[in-house]
This record gives C-alpha cells, sequence and structure tokens, in this order.
C-alpha cells in the first residue's frame, strides 16, 4: 500500500526516525511491522461464517430497541461497526438479527427479539435486547446475524458471549467444544455496566463483509 | 386414559426414519446405529438388518422405492448402498465440503445433494457418478426432494425461499418466496400436480405445481413440523413435528384428510417426530419419536 509515494513500511520508519511512533515495549523494528501490519490485515479479515439455523423469519421490522419494558431477560446492548474488507464503509446494508427470549425460545409467530437494523453513517449500529437463553439443545447463548448490502457477498454468522457458562470460564480453550463454535472470534467479552436499578451487560460485535 | 398405539416395534436403536414398504407387509426403519432394519408390519418381529458404513451419517436418504440408501461420511463422499443385496452400489466423488442433504429420484437414475456453505445444489448421474449441474441455490439447507416424474427438483432452504429446477436443464422454474419462516419437510402428490411444504409456522403450505400457486393451508399442528407422509392414493397425510425448545418434549401427530381438509386423528409421540409414515392402504400410520421404537396407531379414530 502506498501513501504519497512511500511505502508503509518507509512512512512507519519516517515516524520511529522523528519521534512520532514509540513502542512501548523492547521491540524490533521488523517486530513492530510485522505486530502493525498483522493488525491491520486481522481488522479487514472478513467476518467468520456460521450456519444460519432453522429459525430466520423475514421481514423483520427496522427496530432498535427489541426489549420491552418488564421483559425478565438480561439487559443487553449489541454494537458494531460495519465495514468491508478494503476498510471501507458499505451502503445499503441490512443487518438481520434475531435471538431467542431469556428461556431459548424463538418467536416465530411475530417479530420478538428480532429486527433488521441499518447502519448510520458512520457505519455504526446499535440494539437494546437482552441476553438470550439456554436450553438443551442450544447450549450456547446466540444471537444470530445475516448482513447483506449490494456489492458484497451476504454474510450469515452468530455471535457468542465469553460469560457463557458453555465455555467454562476459558473461551479460548472450551469455544470449539462439541463442534458448536466454529471460530474464537465470534465469542465476544461482556462488559458489565451498574444501570439505573439493575444490571445490564454490552457486546460490541464487528462486521467485516467481502466484496462481491 | 392415555392413548396407547395398536402396536410397537422394538429396535436395538433410535429410529431416524421409517417408511412402509409398497405392500405393505413390511416397515423399516433408518436406525441411529447404521442399519436399516426390516420388521413384520403385522407382528413387529425382524426380519433382517442391513448394514452400512457407520461413519457415514450425514444427509442419510432413502430412494422413494426404498430401494437405495444414500449417506455421506467424514470423508464427505456421498456412497449409496442397495438395501436388497446390501453391498454399495455407487461412490461420488468426494465434495470440498460436506453434504447437508440428500435425495434420490423415483427413477434411482438422479442424486441431488447440498451443502451449507456452498450455496449451491449438486445434481449427479448415479449410474457413472458424473456431477451433471450445479444449481444456484439460496442460504441453508431445509429440504430436497424430486417430483415422481423425476423432472423436477424442490430444495428449501433456512432463508425462507422454496426453489424448484427442472432437472433436465438445470433451469429454475420456480421461487417460492411468499412463505415467512423455513420449511423442514416436503411432499408431493403422487400424481405430481400438488406439492406440500411444513415447518416451523406449524403449518402445511400446498401449491399446484402448474404455475406454483398456493392453493391451501392446513393449519392445527400444535408444534413445528419436521416429517410429513402421504398415503399412496393421495387422500391422507401425516404430520409429525418437534417443540420449539427441545427434543424432548411431548408432541402431537396429526393425520389429515385431505379431501376435506380436516383433521382424522390426533396421537401422542413421546419426543420430537423424527420421521412419520403411512401403510400403502392408509390404514396404519408409523411414528418414529427419537426413542428404540416406533409406535404404530390406526389412522382412523378409535370409536368413542
Amino acid at each position: 500500500m502506498k501513501f504519497s509515494g512511500l511505502t508503509r513500511r518507509q512512512a512507519l520508519e519516517s515516524c520511529i526516525s522523528r519521534g512520532l511512533l514509540l513502542s512501548g515495549a523492547a521491540m524490533s523494528q521488523t517486530k513492530l511491522f510485522a505486530a502493525w501490519q498483522a493488525a491491520e490485515a486481522a481488522a479487514q479479515k472478513p467476518t467468520a461464517r456460521e450456519v444460519l439455523g432453522p429459525f430466520f423469519k423475514k421481514g423483520a421490522p427496522n427496530v432498535k430497541q427489541l426489549r420491552p419494558a418488564g421483559d425478565p431477560g438480561f439487559p443487553l446492548t449489541v454494537a458494531g461497526k460495519v465495514v468491508n474488507t478494503k476498510g471501507q464503509l458499505v451502503e445499503g446494508v441490512k443487518i438481520d438479527i434475531w435471538h431467542s427470549d431469556h428461556h431459548g425460545r424463538y418467536d416465530l409467530v411475530g417479530f420478538k427479539y428480532r429486527s433488521q437494523l441499518t447502519a448510520d453513517e458512520k457505519g455504526l449500529y446499535t440494539v437494546e435486547t437482552i441476553l438470550p437463553g439456554h436450553y438443551d439443545d442450544r447450549p450456547a447463548q446466540h444471537i444470530h446475524y445475516l448482513i447483506s448490502a449490494p456489492g458484497h457477498k451476504t454474510l450469515v454468522t452468530q455471535a457468542y458471549f465469553a460469560t457463557d457458562p458453555f465455555f467454562e470460564g476459558d473461551p479460548d480453550k472450551k469455544f470449539a467444544k462439541r463442534n458448536i463454535v466454529h471460530n474464537r472470534e465470534l465469542v465476544r467479552p461482556v462488559s458489565l455496566y451498574e444501570g439505573p436499578g439493575a444490571p445490564r451487560a454490552s457486546i460490541s460485535f464487528d462486521i467485516c463483509l467481502e466484496t462481491a | 386414559m392415555a392413548e396407547t398405539p395398536e402396536r410397537v416395534i422394538t429396535a436395538d436403536a433410535v429410529v431416524r426414519r421409517v417408511a412402509f414398504t409398497a405392500d405393505g407387509s413390511s416397515l423399516m426403519g433408518v436406525c441411529g446405529d447404521g442399519k436399516v432394519r426390516f420388521w413384520d408390519a403385522q407382528t413387529g418381529a425382524l426380519q433382517r438388518a442391513v448394514p452400512w458404513n457407520t461413519d457415514d451419517r450425514r444427509g442419510v436418504t432413502l430412494s422413494p422405492d426404498l430401494r437405495l440408501l444414500a449417506a455421506a461420511g467424514p470423508e464427505k463422499v456421498i456412497k449409496v448402498w442397495d438395501l436388497k443385496s446390501g453391498e454399495m452400489r455407487h461412490r461420488m466423488p468426494a465434495l470440498p465440503v460436506a453434504p447437508g442433504e440428500i435425495a434420490i429420484s423415483p427413477d434411482g437414475k438422479l442424486l441431488a445433494s447440498n451443502a451449507e456453505d456452498e450455496n449451491t445444489v449438486r445434481l449427479w448421474d448415479l449410474a457413472t457418478a458424473k456431477q451433471l449441474l450445479t444449481l444456484a441455490d439460496g442460504l441453508g439447507n431445509s429440504g430436497l426432494l424430486f417430483s415422481p416424474d423425476n423432472s423436477l427438483l424442490v430444495g428449501a432452504n433456512t432463508d425462507t425461499v422454496v426453489r424448484v429446477w427442472h432437472t433436465g436443464s438445470g433451469k429454475q422454474v420456480a421461487a417460492i418466496d411468499e412463505l415467512p419462516v423455513a420449511m423442514f419437510a416436503l411432499v408431493f402428490s403422487p400424481d405430481g400436480r400438488f406439492f406440500g411444504a411444513a415447518g416451523a409456522d406449524r403449518t402445511i403450505h400446498v401449491f399446484e405445481t402448474g404455475g406454483w400457486k398456493k392453493v391451501a393451508a392446513l393449519n392445527g399442528q400444535p408444534e413445528m413440523i419436521t416429517a410429513l407422509a402421504l398415503a399412496p392414493q393421495g387422500r391422507v397425510l401425516v404430520a409429525g413435528g418437534f417443540d420449539d425448545v427441545t427434543v424432548k418434549n411431548p408432541t402431537k401427530v396429526l393425520v389429515w384428510d385431505v379431501p376435506s381438509r380436516s383433521v382424522m386423528r390426533t396421537v401422542p409421540a413421546r419426543h420430537r417426530v423424527e420421521s412419520v409414515a403411512i401403510s400403502p392402504d392408509a390404514r396404519w400410520v408409523a411414528v418414529a419419536d427419537a426413542e428404540k421404537t416406533v409406535q404404530i396407531w390406526s389412522s382412523a379414530a378409535p370409536k368413542a
């Protein structure tokens, strides 16, 4: 990649020589470049795919508040940014999101815990909902995603929760247990906040689409 | 008093798929231990057990004439067994992705397979094991079925679209886009004039296959539908399914009188219904409900 005649490496070298880039740890320049490039490449890696599952329902409304007043589920905010593998914002993206209630049941009659979201001008989306439930046959809590945008491959994936007892407190080692979750990246750290009256949780789930 | 089945056939393994043979004398069960068992439909006595490779558990399917069984294993190869001789008869080339579902055409000449990540359906010539066509499919697989005259292939997807292809040309002839949720069970009428699909909305949607317009919706199933069986005369339809939370909860099997669109009988199932069958004379209903037995019920309601 070139910026005004300089390669990325030359630009970084220039920054180091001028004191604009400081390495916190004792890191060789080679290692620093490698780490920098790996991080940038990872940021633009397409989001891992997961199965669609049997309970998608077409035609969900565009609603950001999926948690009705008095819902017994644990309040959860899900937010993220949508980009493509070139690092660009994606025009016209539609994010179908759906999950079960806190007992592990999907609403197939109406559209409870189902929405087709859009991203704002900064590529950001957010939804207020609850932590999905567990049940015998679906042992890991998850949120389904179906994301489509003109000029991009449709992405089907799922977000999981690092705090889920399914991962036994060690998602790094346990994420692949029982062949249910196929990618560690999809297991998201959970932040807990003290809310007015009750605690609430949040996860971030960024989405990177492949260009078609 | 709780209703009890007329007969119970006991297997050594969970029965995943049941069917009556064409003369109605035997009931066959595709069992979870990699064997197909045949029982005397009247006495329940085991007649024979045909093993197939026990590692090949994906997409297990029977040909409509019940002579062939197809399945794929960990090496992503679809194999086809002759259930009369017990020999493996066909071996397809290795696939890049493990197949999701497999279907065999009624004439035994074509095999179709799909895969979750591929968004395609592959159509194969069984005799030569050559792939004939690649059909562009939707997202997520939930059903695959040939029409009785072998001319059409129907694929249902969890993106809720049901697609219909001409098996000769590979041309997509219809895409049923009006269903809100996924269809898990598909059936054709014996004359091919009607097609039924049922799934997550607990409804059996009936389409005429001339213009693929919906002509009926049979409502009344208390759970999601995963299994359908239509008697050879096309007059009696059986449906079973699963509770949306678990395979463990009890469910109901509904027996429909198709001409009047009314329920003839409702029988209890202990868990998720994996498969239902109806005898050629439409008198007996067989239910496989995730146990090591098959329950046989009369299709007619008991006299009060």
